[in-house]
């Protein structure tokens, strides 16, 4: 036991020396999950819509059963997995990181703002945000997806309007310590325009926060994304998003069609882990007084 | 002590408020909230009858208000499917999920903590390396994903337990365990770190230097100081835990409130998933409210 | 009389054994006397109040030297036997006093603690004891500060506190490293009176680890001057500072503000003390010293005896006396 402080030190410092090193290979695959979205009509070998219901349940091709034509199996319909897959990638990156955007845009300004104002506009945001926080975000996405209806469109704006709650909590808290810095009270006394002050003088500064949140929440919005699709309140079907391949994927769970769990499923995760190891290195960077956010 | 009790309240209350609020205005938003809470397809003489009762003609504050007496006299609606009221539903299902997030809650904060504590007391071996990496691939999978690999293990594979049903302590095991999973990798993460943190801290040095035995300075020293913050995480999950007990009731079919969730979204069942909507976010304002006080108590710098 | 604490030839490194911190320390203390231990940041005054306890930080270790504690030979010790040593016969006072107590748990409880575990004490004689501790260091109202947190007090009320955990095991000796550093100025002082006063009634041997030269002339008998990991300097407070022999000594001496000399420029000594690791060759102070000559730079002097005292350096013999500056 002697030995554990002095191991506690040590390892800390050493893990600190190695908070300095990113995470290559996490960057490596958001960079090519990126790319795949981008080149989906190029790289996959088949429409992701187009069914062939004499090739259903086809299985990987290193499987007895499977063929080179589809290399990750058929789908219930006969549609190609490996396709479904390239283009899923584009939704939930297109829908995550629009989500996160306008989370981050409408959390950020409304932080900076309260946090700058103080008073009745800031109790009563943050009475707001505390309030949106008790609601579990997927209850909160059913709801609002129960009222305006599943499309796209809807679902990057119920992200956002659940999201932005993380990021004004957390932005105004660090404008509320930037407030007292000397370079705002300064330009106060010169009579700057509260607009001028936020934008110039506090926005820049809460940048680092609001990127680093940013790239954490990118694996919860994704997963959360992933949940209301394959509840059915997510991107309407046919679309090849890949919580609504889970949803399909249930029905040959009990025959033991597995590769239309398992290939989706380890997509998300990737992604998820992907976009989580950034935003732990970034966070050690940046921003070391961020706590893990939800 | 009273002091901070009143304010906490106080907080809640509002919080409440604007909670109802919330749904209040959201369901208002796109025009008709008749036409929600009524059947699809429905005539009308119907939906003008509805509005008429709710008073949809009647100003807006006048509207709020009765909304609000009606959540606080435990009047949320009837459901359209199943036609009784959506509070004795939620309350018939309560139990299933309080049993299931219960279990879930415990074994994931038991095993996170285990878990924990072990890395940090071994740091940097072998052993601290394979439990951060299974907490960090518990943190990335989806659960429901990792319910249905486990559904194709245990039970279509090894065939060892059901997949879906209640009643039967067999069918607890896979709910449970997906439920929770998500959450000990993120315990797991926190609770090691947490140690190190107090373990170097200096508190922790006196303690040793006061010749203190090993057990009495991680436990005594150490181990309370250390899960501060793993209770803010133990409240900020209970509510994570909520989502997720949505998608793996449904996919076990466990007879819970997620459950009832779903069926809500399946049968457009407007009054049922605005109600469950309220109802989660009333427990988990008093949830949130407990811990507060909760966390009071063990620290003294919050409440003095 | 044998020494209560003899230091024989210490040496420490950190990294597993290959970056020396600490090289030939050898040091006596007798019982009830009060050695000051003087140096800069990375001295390494810190290290070796940590090496006597045998609570150095990861991957240092002790490479040679012997330190015995009332006659035993503590390296022959095991860490059960270690344990029963400190808290009780050897006791330390650390620097900051706000996170050295925790903040979770009373005060009272965790000075009873110390009785608790070293004399046997059940838990109502141990708040006992501890109230009688805490009236011993002259905290106002002791029984009402045994149910309070540390956050409820001020610095210097936690430092007592600091010494009154210090002083429940009965100590033989009590380290303090740089106590006074994170008080206030004027408590400071009497903090310092307090330490020399509870030394006076109970007897105990103090080491006072410090980089304030003014706290070492005032309070200390013996003063050892510590520069890059090795003892510079060493003997009665009055020789030491009254004709110091080493020239880094004469530096920081030289260096004081005084209130008496003329106005003129403050004299700080060039450069910068080296890292562990990073030693120059020969004498550590060589790149720093206008004596520094071809041997300075070869040879490590030996801290050689001249007299009652004891310095390391090639010119110690050929030091002029310093000026006096009032």
């Amino acid at each position: 036991m002697n030995a554990l402080r002095s191991q506690a030190t040590l390892a800390l410092a050493t893990w600190r020396r190695h908070a300095r090193h990113a995470p290559v290979l996490a960057i490596a695959v958001l960079a090519g999950l990126a790319l795949v979205a981008l080149g989906a009509d190029l790289l996959a070998p088949y429409p992701p819509e187009l069914t062939a219901m004499a090739h259903r349940y086809q299985p990987p091709f290193w499987l007895q059963g499977g063929s080179a034509a589809h290399l990750l199996g058929t789908d219930h319909l006969g549609r190609d997995v490996l396709s479904r897959l390239i283009h899923g990638a584009r939704i939930s990156l297109l829908v995550g990181v629009a989500a996160v955007l306008f989370a981050g845009i409408c959390g950020t300004a409304l932080g900076i703002a309260a946090g700058y104002f103080g008073g009745w506009f800031d109790q009563v945001v943050m009475r707001l945000v505390d309030a949106w926080l008790a609601l579990p975000s997927l209850v909160f996405a059913i709801f609002l997806a129960s009222i305006v209806g599943p499309s796209t469109t809807n679902l990057v704006i119920i992200l956002g309007a659940i999201y932005w709650t993380r990021y004004a909590r957390v932005v105004r808290s660090e404008v509320l310590s930037l407030r007292e810095r000397d370079y705002v009270k300064l330009a106060r006394i010169a009579g700057a325009s509260p607009w001028r002050i936020m934008s110039r003088h506090l926005l820049p500064n809460v940048a680092n926060t609001a990127v680093v949140l940013a790239t954490l929440m990118l694996g919860s919005v994704v997963v959360t994304e992933a949940s209301l699709s394959f509840l059915g309140v997510g991107v309407p079907p046919p679309s090849p998003a890949w919580g609504l391949m889970l949803s399909d994927g249930r029905k040959g769970l009990m025959a033991g069609y597995w590769w239309l769990t398992v290939f989706p499923g380890l997509s998300i995760m990737l992604l998820v882990l992907a976009a989580s190891l950034i935003g732990d290195w970034l966070r050690d960077r940046l921003d070391p007084q961020l706590r893990p956010v939800q | 002590m009273l002091r901070f009790l009143s304010t906490r309240i106080g907080y809640a209350a509002i919080s409440l408020l604007l909670l109802i609020l919330t749904v209040f205005v959201l369901t208002r938003l796109t025009g008709d909230p008749a036409q929600l809470l009524l059947e699809p397809g429905a005539s009308a003489e119907d939906i003008a009858a509805l509005s008429a009762r709710l008073g949809l003609d009647r100003p807006l504050p006048w509207q709020f208000q009765e909304f609000v007496l009606q959540t606080l006299r435990g009047d949320f609606g009837v459901s359209i499917y199943q036609g009784t009221p959506v509070l004795d539903l939620y309350l018939e299902r309560l139990p299933n999920s309080l049993l299931l997030a219960g279990l879930a809650f415990a074994w994931s904060l038991l095993f996170g903590l285990a878990c924990g504590i072990l890395a940090a007391l071994h740091l940097n071996t072998r052993l601290d390396q394979a439990l951060r990496v299974i907490a960090l691939g518990g943190v990335a999978m989806p659960p429901f994903w990792l319910g249905m690999l486990l559904v194709m293990l245990f039970t279509v594979h090894l065939n060892w337990l059901p997949s879906s049903g209640a009643g039967s302590p067999a069918q607890l095991v896979m709910p449970v365990l997906t439920l929770g999973w998500y959450f000990s990798g993120a315990y797991m993460r926190l609770v090691r770190s947490s140690m190190l943190d107090v373990l170097s801290s200096d508190y922790v040095r006196l303690a040793r230097l006061k010749g203190l035995s090993p057990w009495a300075v991680v436990m005594r020293h150490g181990f309370r100081n250390a899960m501060i913050p793993v209770m803010t995480l133990a409240a900020i999950n209970l509510v994570s835990m909520v989502n997720s007990a949505v998608v793996v009731e449904t996919l076990f079919a466990w007879p819970g409130i997620g459950r009832l969730l779903y069926d809500g979204i399946t049968f457009r069942d407007f009054p049922v998933i605005q109600s469950t909507v309220l109802l989660s976010g009333i427990m988990i304002i008093l949830i949130n409210l407990l811990t507060d006080i909760a966390s009071a108590l063990i620290d003294p710098r919050i409440r003095l | 009389m044998s020494a209560l604490l003899d230091i024989e030839n210490l040496h420490v490194a950190y990294a597993d054994g290959r970056v020396p911190v600490l090289q030939g320390i050898s040091l006596q203390l007798q019982a009830g006397r009060t050695l000051g231990v003087v140096g800069e940041s990375g001295s390494g005054k810190s290290t070796l109040a940590q090496a006597l306890v045998r609570l150095l930080p990861a991957g240092a270790r002790q490479t040679a030297g012997r330190v015995q504690f009332e006659g035993r030979d503590l390296g022959g010790l095991n860490e059960r036997a270690m344990r029963e040593l400190r808290g009780k016969a050897m006791a330390m006072i650390l620097q900051d006093p706000l996170s050295s107590l925790n903040p979770l748990l009373t005060v009272g409880s965790q000075i009873a603690e110390v009785a608790q575990r070293h004399l046997g004490l059940n838990r109502a004689q141990a708040w006992q004891h501890a109230a009688e501790l805490l009236r011993a260091v002259r905290l106002a109202e002791p029984e009402a500060r045994l149910r309070e947190y540390p956050h409820q007090l001020s610095g210097g009320m936690r430092q007592r506190v600091a010494g009154a955990i210090a002083l429940a095991g009965h100590p033989q000796l009590l380290i303090a490293d740089e106590p006074t550093t994170a008080l206030d100025p004027t408590v400071q002082v009497q903090y310092l009176r307090l330490l020399k006063d509870l030394q006076e009634r109970h007897g105990f041997a103090l080491v006072l680890i410090t980089h304030d030269l003014g706290i070492v002339a005032r309070l200390c008998d013996d003063v050892a001057v510590m520069y890059a990991g090795r003892i510079v300097e060493r003997g009665p407070a009055a020789v030491v500072f009254g004709a110091p022999a080493h020239p880094y000594t004469r530096a920081l001496l030289g260096s004081l503000p005084s209130l008496h000399a003329r106005a003129g420029a403050l004299r700080a000594i060039p450069g910068q003390p080296p890292q562990p690791g990073r030693l120059p060759g020969g004498c550590s102070f060589h790149p720093r010293c206008a004596l520094a000559s071809a041997q300075c730079r070869a040879a490590v002097p030996p801290l050689a005896s001249t007299g009652v005292a004891a310095t390391a350096c090639w010119h110690a013999s050929t030091l002029l006396p310093l000026e006096a500056t009032t």
